[in-house]
């Protein structure tokens, strides 16, 4: 009786410990915000060249908000993209830029070294990070002309991606992995 | 029994029980305040947050930079007026229920509540019933005492053959328990203390546990430790990324990454001698990582070591860097420094004046030209100049007018006089692909692989181009003396 007794308590504290721990997530889940397929948060900023922003003036243009660093290698890899994705679609694209926390000065440098001609927002920018639940660099929220975020691309992005998602939103109205 | 010496000893144990939990009651149960604008309260809120960018940390305890964006952002609205509870809303709004340390008490979470309450509650059962059993058993220390119960007092056999048996009697049953063989008298505290402890501990661990559980990191190789990172995250402070680094070679002095990136963020910090050592360990353990290598020739480029830089910065071609790594060697121009490091006086001013414009790595026919046009210049004065025959035979690798065979020549006439000039070998190389040669390139190109490389050769292009332009050239089969 005694041994069963012993038994049963290893048994109950073991059982416990395997329903805590198996019940635990990885820590590899996605932590997923309400953003897509809803309204862009609202952006009032001023640019660091020092002129007014706000992102509902971009309606009826594809939008992209990128949040980036110039700290963060792949936010520098994929700045060539931008370029490039933004130059091929002057005349239906937005891009603008979020520093995620460095001076204007920086960012200002950073753009004149690498190229791209696009509001670059840079002070006060906590706000705007919070509301689009940025969480790592660099990341991106495709907006519609009508101003629903419609895809957040986390880790960088390529002109040709980009390109491919407008042309399948406005063929299909959606997005296969929205 | 003796109920009261029993009795006396029981509240000892009670009492140290009872303080344990009050601790843990304080220690893991401390709520922050209901109200104002205090740091008690802001990192009271920042507690029940996940760092997103972390861990098993709380955004209260990182110094990541979202948390710190969190933590800003708790403080503006605790002076709007916000309630703890509109603040916690404003995140879960934004980021999910997840990034919600404190679990809802519904659904499955409420296991998550359950588990250490009901595991303290067994334990504490179990150590009633503990209790309830030695209780009904005369101690020891009663029997020495001349205390004891006699056997009429003690009502059980067992309780009898006990006695007797510490007295050095005989049992007066032979089917008296075997229980008799009791432990000495110090055990039962002892024993009773342990599971105690254990018990509290453990409830105190599930209860941190599962306040903790999910902090799982959102970006990054699953295989990191928390620490690094916390240390990745946390490099936009280049100091606190040091000191980040620092603690993790404590638990893990070969830890390859922390080692490479202290040296980086020393090197940043105006510490070469730090750097230097730290990335020189980093790569005498792994000497085909490529984030230190890439680190190690712009130190050593700081240094003014260009030599070594050089084979550092081969070392990483070699290694076959991803994008974000490669795109240090552009934003440093680790290239061009190296080059002109390494470079004689006369031709360094060539590449400069040729790069001013377009920059090395583009190689251009304008970069080209105004290289040959130079070189020519000077090599009136310096006709025997290595690095500015060198560069003359650069620039007849884009010639327009079908000069690339006098390139093989000059690079040849260099090879003469150094075998081993890996240089003159892959501008060879490079030059019998345009003037038509794909077989001896081919040739050529075996002994540029296999031989030391340069930071040229990788400007000239690396092993992998070098090849699709030999196989472009042997399945066409058409020689193409002007081709560029």
């Amino acid at each position: 009786m005694k041994v069963l007794a012993v038994l049963a308590v290893v048994a109950v504290v073991v059982g416990a410990l395997v329903i805590l721990f198996a019940s635990a997530p990885d820590g590899e889940g996605e932590v997923s915000g309400e953003l897509i397929g809803s309204e862009a948060p609202g952006i009032q900023s001023a640019t660091t060249t020092g002129e007014a922003f706000d992102l509902a003036d971009t309606r009826g243009s594809w939008t992209l908000v990128n949040f980036f660093a110039t700290w963060c290698p792949p936010c520098v890899a994929e700045h060539p993209e931008l370029v490039v994705f933004s130059e091929r679609n002057a005349d239906s694209v937005e891009v603008i830029s979020v520093a995620f926390d460095e001076p204007p000065e920086v960012i200002e440098e950073f753009f004149a070294e690498h190229g791209g001609d696009w509001p670059v927002l840079a002070e006060d920018t906590g706000g705007i990070v919070l509301d689009f639940g940025v969480i790592k660099l660099p990341e991106s929220f495709l907006i519609t002309p009508d101003g629903v975020v419609v895809k957040k691309l986390a880790g960088g992005v390529t002109a040709d991606g980009l390109e491919s998602l407008v042309a399948e939103y406005e063929s299909t109205g959606q997005l296969e992995s929205q | 029994m003796n109920p009261t010496k029993e009795i006396r000893r029981l509240p000892a144990i009670w009492l140290t029980m009872a303080a344990l939990a009050v601790i843990l009651l304080i220690v893991f149960g401390r709520a922050p305040e209901p109200g104002g604008t205090s740091d008690d309260r802001l990192y009271g809120i920042a507690e029940q947050l996940k760092c997103l960018q972390c861990v098993g940390e709380s955004t209260a305890a990182s110094q990541s930079p979202l948390a710190q964006k969190f933590r800003d952002e708790i403080r503006i609205q605790m002076v709007e007026g916000s309630s703890d509870a509109e603040i916690l809303d404003f995140f879960s709004a934004r980021y999910g229920d997840e990034v919600l340390l404190t679990p809802s008490a519904t659904g499955a979470s409420a296991l998550i509540w359950m588990i250490p309450l009901l595991v303290v509650t067994g334990g504490a059962v179990v150590l009633v019933f503990a209790f309830r059993r030695w209780g009904r058993v005369a101690p020891v220390g009663d029997d020495v005492g001349g205390e004891s119960s006699s056997p009429d007092q003690g009502g059980s056999a067992q309780g009898q053959a006990r006695v007797v048996e510490a007295e050095g009697g005989e049992s007066p049953s032979r089917t008296a328990r075997p229980s008799s063989r009791k432990p000495p008298e110090w055990a039962r505290p002892v024993v009773l203390g342990s599971a105690a402890v254990f018990v509290l501990i453990l409830g105190g661990l599930l209860w941190r546990a599962s306040n903790d559980r999910a902090g799982g990191n959102i970006t990054g190789d699953a295989f990191v430790s928390a620490d690094l990172r916390e240390c990745r995250a946390a490099m936009s402070d280049m100091e606190n990324a040091r000191e980040c680094y620092s603690s993790v070679l404590v638990d893990d002095p070969d830890n390859v990454e922390a080692l490479a990136y202290r040296g980086w963020m020393s090197s940043r910090l105006g510490d070469p001698e730090s750097a230097t050592a730290d990335l020189e360990r980093a790569i005498s353990l792994d000497p085909e990582y490529v984030d230190a290598l890439v680190f190690s020739a712009v130190v050593a480029v700081d240094n003014g070591d260009f030599e070594a830089a050089g084979t550092y910065l081969s070392d990483f071609y070699a290694a076959d860097p991803p994008e974000e790594m490669t795109s240090i060697v552009t934003s440093q121009q680790l290239q061009e420094k190296i080059l002109f490091g390494t470079m004689e006086e006369s031709a360094r001013a060539c590449w400069q004046d040729a790069a001013q414009d377009s920059g090395v790595g583009s190689m251009d026919q304008e970069f080209l030209d105004q290289l040959g046009r130079c070189a020519d210049e000077r090599l009136q004065t310096a006709p025997t100049s290595r690095d500015l025959r060198l560069a003359k035979a650069i620039s007849l690798l884009g010639s327009e007018d079908g000069r690339s065979s006098e390139a093989v020549v000059l690079a040849d006439s260099l090879l003469a006089e150094d075998p081993e000039d890996v240089d003159a070998l892959s501008v060879s190389t490079v030059a019998l692909v345009i003037s038509g040669e794909p077989e001896e390139a081919s040739l050529r190109l075996a002994e540029v692989v296999s031989g030391p490389r340069s930071v040229l050769a990788v400007v000239l292009g690396d092993a992998e181009q070098l090849n699709e332009l030999i196989d472009s050239a042997l399945r066409t089969s058409v020689p193409n003396p002007d081709g560029g």
